[in-house]
């Protein structure tokens, strides 16, 4: 903790700002990278969307009042980032966000920079069908381990609701997974 | 059949005056079976998604973030090389300018029906961008006795109405007399 504030000082100091960033870009850019990922799924978006991001936080980083965890800031700032791009998306094409996240999916598999076996083909075809809150929230708790705690203070939802969004998730996943048995 | 006898041990904890001091939480047991099956569930997933990056993007990452950062806060820079003074001319310019130009400008508007072709008026009514609702239309007639009105009835000759009849009407059953 005593670590954050440091840092947050001196990200709101002109003369260190930048060396704070650089530190900054350094020990979160894999996280918030796999968390994009996760939402857009494929390497170049999520590329852009990543360099967005951080734009946003160095832009915005004066601004930060440190009610809550640094790290859950940044976190935020990617997801809605990141689910504003798939919106964007959805407008060019003039199609749902579901229908740009079932094209994203179609992709994945003569995807370059996805390696995944049938079953991990199938598991990302499985999250898509789920409404997009419960694709964050297991996304989330599954893939990036976050806690219950964390994950209520960056998508803002009580624990509570939190828990009952990814046991539906999981539910039905196992159910679309069961109906797709293809080995 | 419930492999977890779920109820029997329910019973067995209620009927117990005493459980040594030990309690479980809320409906512990109700949503054992639930929490137990998902877990199950969740552990017959795979643990990895698949997704993979291309080799050494990671290390060239730090770098390209903090050139694009730069970029874009140059143009905030430029941005900034106008004082607002020069801005409050140059708005209040702009303004009067407008106002000079939409008060000379009122005589241009088309007010003349004639002018418009009427294959734009038609592609208009197409497109369905009139909208008339039963009062605007109402609106339009002029107020007239009913007794005044005569209903002409020489419009159509007979023997044009027998022709349009023997060719659309299919079902035959209806023309025999």
């Amino acid at each position: 903790m005593v670590e954050e504030k440091e840092l947050v000082l001196a990200l709101q100091t002109v003369s260190q700002k930048e060396k704070a960033f650089r530190e900054l870009v350094s020990q979160y850019k894999e996280r918030l990278y796999w968390h994009i990922r996760k939402i857009v799924l494929n390497h170049d978006d999520t590329d852009d969307v990543l360099q967005n991001t951080f734009i946003k936080i160095f832009k915005n980083v004066h601004h930060f009042k440190g009610d809550s965890k640094l790290f859950t800031w940044m976190y935020r700032i990617a997801t809605n980032e990141a689910i504003t791009f798939i919106n964007k998306k959805a407008k060019q094409k003039n199609i749902t966000i579901e229908g740009v996240k079932e094209l994203l999916i179609s992709k994945l598999e003569s995807d370059v920079y996805f390696e995944g076996d049938a079953i991990q083909l199938q598991l990302q075809k499985a999250i898509a069908t789920l409404p997009q809150k419960q694709q964050l929230v297991f996304n989330m708790k599954y893939f990036e381990n976050h806690t219950y705690e964390n994950l209520s203070e960056i998508l803002n939802t009580s624990v509570g609701g939190l828990k009952s969004n990814y046991h539906l998730a999981v539910k039905k996943i196992t159910a679309f997974l069961k109906s797709n048995e293809t080995f | 059949m419930k492999p977890f006898k779920v109820t029997e041990v329910k019973k067995q904890m209620k009927d117990k005056k005493n459980n040594n001091g030990f309690n479980t939480p809320k409906d512990y047991f109700e949503d054992f079976e639930d929490r137990l099956f998902h877990k199950i569930s969740e552990d017959s997933l795979p643990k990895e998604s698949g997704f993979k990056t291309p080799e050494g993007y990671f290390d060239q990452l730090d770098s390209a973030i903090l050139e694009s950062v730069e970029a874009t806060t140059k143009q905030v820079k430029v941005i900034s090389l106008f004082s607002k003074k020069t801005l409050a001319y140059a708005a209040a310019i702009a303004a009067c300018a407008i106002l000079v130009f939409s008060l000379t400008n009122t005589n241009n508007s088309i007010t003349n029906i004639d002018s418009i072709e009427i294959s734009s008026i038609e592609s208009y009514i197409e497109e369905g961008n009139l909208t008339l609702d039963s009062y605007d239309i109402a609106s339009l007639f002029k107020e007239e006795y009913l007794d005044s009105i005569t209903i002409e009835n020489e419009f159509i000759s007979e023997d044009l109405l027998e022709d349009y009849l023997l060719e659309y009407i299919d079902d035959s059953s209806i023309l025999i007399e």
